[in-house]
């Protein structure tokens, strides 16, 4: 591995290779977010975070500036992410005032909004499966383990959310109409047992007006 | 690597919710918020067991549990009896040697509907209590109607299992009473037999009565027998004949009879009914009513159920040995009967 890193790193900076630079940063991704993340303290947010920006400019910057004699090239790399993000603090204390000022009014409105769309639905969802005595927790224990128990659970949720009469019963009962979905896809009564909650959940996930969370949970 | 979205935040840990609806709990950092979509690492992931001893204490606990629990499994679940109940809903439980049910399905769609994962682990007793309540509920058992339970055997040699029905049924009256229980005994190869056909095994066990009661009924039969259809076919000295069948434990000749009676008359009434609307419908269209009478015998000879046919065949096997076959002349004069009535309602 370390072989090849090093290997990689010299090919990069003989030949100008973007395409193995940007192979090298996709590899390292899980551990840039490590370093911002405990740099901050705080989780790193996928859509907006100017310290991850900063960070993913000073892995490239060491790929770009690594040789043999500095040591490990993740110690290296380590390094350099660090002292570019003291720098961004830095100089952003500096423009503390102004910056804030830039992100309530043009950046963030757009983000805020989306995240505030997400957030009523997320609790519109933990209220929703409340009434079917579930909650995010329960889900946890009981979620499928299997891919394809999982890939099955999702089907039949599908079927049962573009089926009116399933769906009928599954909304009245509060529960799964078990002998009814199974007239209807062939699936048993032991899986329809073992991934109830699950079923439950992407039904209403499916069938409600979440349309963040059915966006970005990716199971449409 | 993982992107996922926060969905609960409590005092020491946040829930985060993955793609395919996957929630996990992760450590809390500075600033979370519900609605906040993070990039998390497996090492946020709080696992449910958390620290690494635990794993192998809970290994070493497991261990020891499973050896010494092994033999005692054993036993406990072990099946030691087979009790099927048969209404319509079909149902087979599996007892351990305790009699507590450590298994149970259903064997069609109405019996998967009256039984719960929940009975398991529970006492026979209780268990066929919840069932029967639950065919009443749901409308599979009316009074007066019919429980079938079919024991067999597979550890014990002795019939305890059949003293504890009786025990059971005569325990619970209020439940018991209303229903005729009859309760009867099969072999372990009834019971392969039954599997083999996918069947329970009392309605293997019945088909061979009807072989030894109503042969003409038995060789005619196409579909598959029903508890009800079985026993409102029979004639009062088919039952006396069921009684003295050695693999009948338990029922109650008087009730039987009773009830069967009663469900004749009922279906009579509900014959005659079907012909007085028959009747007042054609009203003004007299030429054509003969004809269509004779039509609309035909329709509730069809429209009548299975057990009807059945019960007429018996009728006519019955008559049969007598001399004079007054079968169906009396057959005829039943009708014309009715049509008298008809003539007259109708004027």
């Amino acid at each position: 591995m370390n072989q090849t890193l090093t290997e990689a790193l010299t090919a990069i900076k003989e030949n100008q290779q973007d395409e193995l630079r940007d192979e090298l940063i996709k590899e390292y991704f899980p551990f840039i977010i490590k370093r911002v993340s405990l740099f901050t303290k705080r989780y790193v947010n996928p859509n907006d975070s100017d310290e991850l920006s900063v960070a993913l400019d000073a892995f490239n910057e060491s790929i770009s500036r690594y040789d043999m004699d500095k040591g490990k090239f993740i110690e290296y790399a380590k390094l350099v992410i660090e002292s570019r993000l003291i720098d961004y603090i830095k100089k952003n204390k500096k423009a503390e005032n102004y910056t804030e000022e830039l992100k309530d009014n043009v950046m963030d409105r757009k983000d805020l909004e989306k995240e505030y769309i997400l957030k009523n639905e997320i609790l519109n969802l933990s209220e929703e499966l409340s009434r079917y005595g579930l909650s995010f927790q329960k889900l946890m224990s009981t979620l499928p383990k299997h891919q394809s128990t999982k890939m099955k659970a999702v089907e039949v949720a599908k079927v049962i959310s573009e089926n009116d009469e399933l769906l009928k019963a599954f909304r009245e009962n509060r529960n799964l109409p078990r002998i009814k979905i199974m007239k209807e896809i062939d699936v048993s009564h032991k899986q329809l047992k073992r991934s109830r909650n699950y079923i439950i959940a992407v039904v209403i996930v499916l069938t409600g007006e979440y349309e963040s969370i059915r966006e970005y949970l990716e199971i449409n | 690597m993982n992107k996922g979205v926060i969905v609960e935040i409590k005092d020491k840990y946040c829930v985060v919710m993955a793609r395919g609806l996957e929630t996990k709990k992760i450590i809390k950092k500075e600033d979370c918020s519900i609605g906040q979509e993070v990039y998390f690492l497996p090492e946020d992931v709080i696992s449910t067991i958390s620290s690494d001893w635990r794993k192998y204490a809970i290994a070493v606990v497991l261990m020891l549990a499973v050896s010494v629990s092994a033999y005692a499994y054993q036993l406990q679940n072990a099946v030691y009896t087979v009790v099927s109940l048969d209404i319509n809903p079909s149902v087979e439980l599996s007892l351990n040697r305790n009699d507590v049910v450590i298994a149970l399905e259903g064997l069609n769609e109405d019996g998967l509907a009256i039984i719960d994962e929940d009975m398991i682990g529970q006492d026979v007793e209780e268990v066929l209590q919840q069932l029967v309540e639950n065919s009443k509920k749901d409308e599979y058992l009316q009074d007066d109607g019919f429980v079938l339970l079919s024991t067999v055997e597979k550890k014990n040699d002795d019939d305890s299992i059949d003293a504890r029905l009786q025990e059971i049924i005569e325990g619970n009256p209020e439940l018991y009473a209303k229903v005729n229980v009859v309760v009867l005994e099969a072999t372990e190869e009834d019971l392969d037999a039954a599997d083999d056909e996918g069947i329970s095994v009392g309605l293997y066990q019945l088909e061979k009565l009807e072989k030894e009661i109503n042969p003409t009924a038995a060789a005619n039969r196409t579909q598959v027998m029903s508890v009800k259809e079985f026993f409102y076919g029979l004639q009062s000295e088919d039952i006396d004949a069921l009684e003295n069948q050695e693999m009948i434990k338990q029922m109650n000749k008087k009730n039987m009879k009773d009830a069967i009676e009663l469900h004749k008359e009922a279906m009579k009434d509900e014959i005659n009914d079907r012909k007085d609307e028959n009747g007042t419908s054609d009203k003004g269209n007299s030429q054509n009513r003969s004809e269509e009478q004779i039509q609309a015998e035909r329709d509730q000879e069809d429209a009548v159920e299975d057990r009807d046919r059945i019960q007429d065949e018996t009728k006519k096997d019955d008559d049969k040995g007598k001399p004079e076959n007054p079968g169906k002349s009396n057959e005829n004069k039943d009708s014309n009967d009715d049509e008298d009535d008809e003539v007259e309602t109708d004027d």
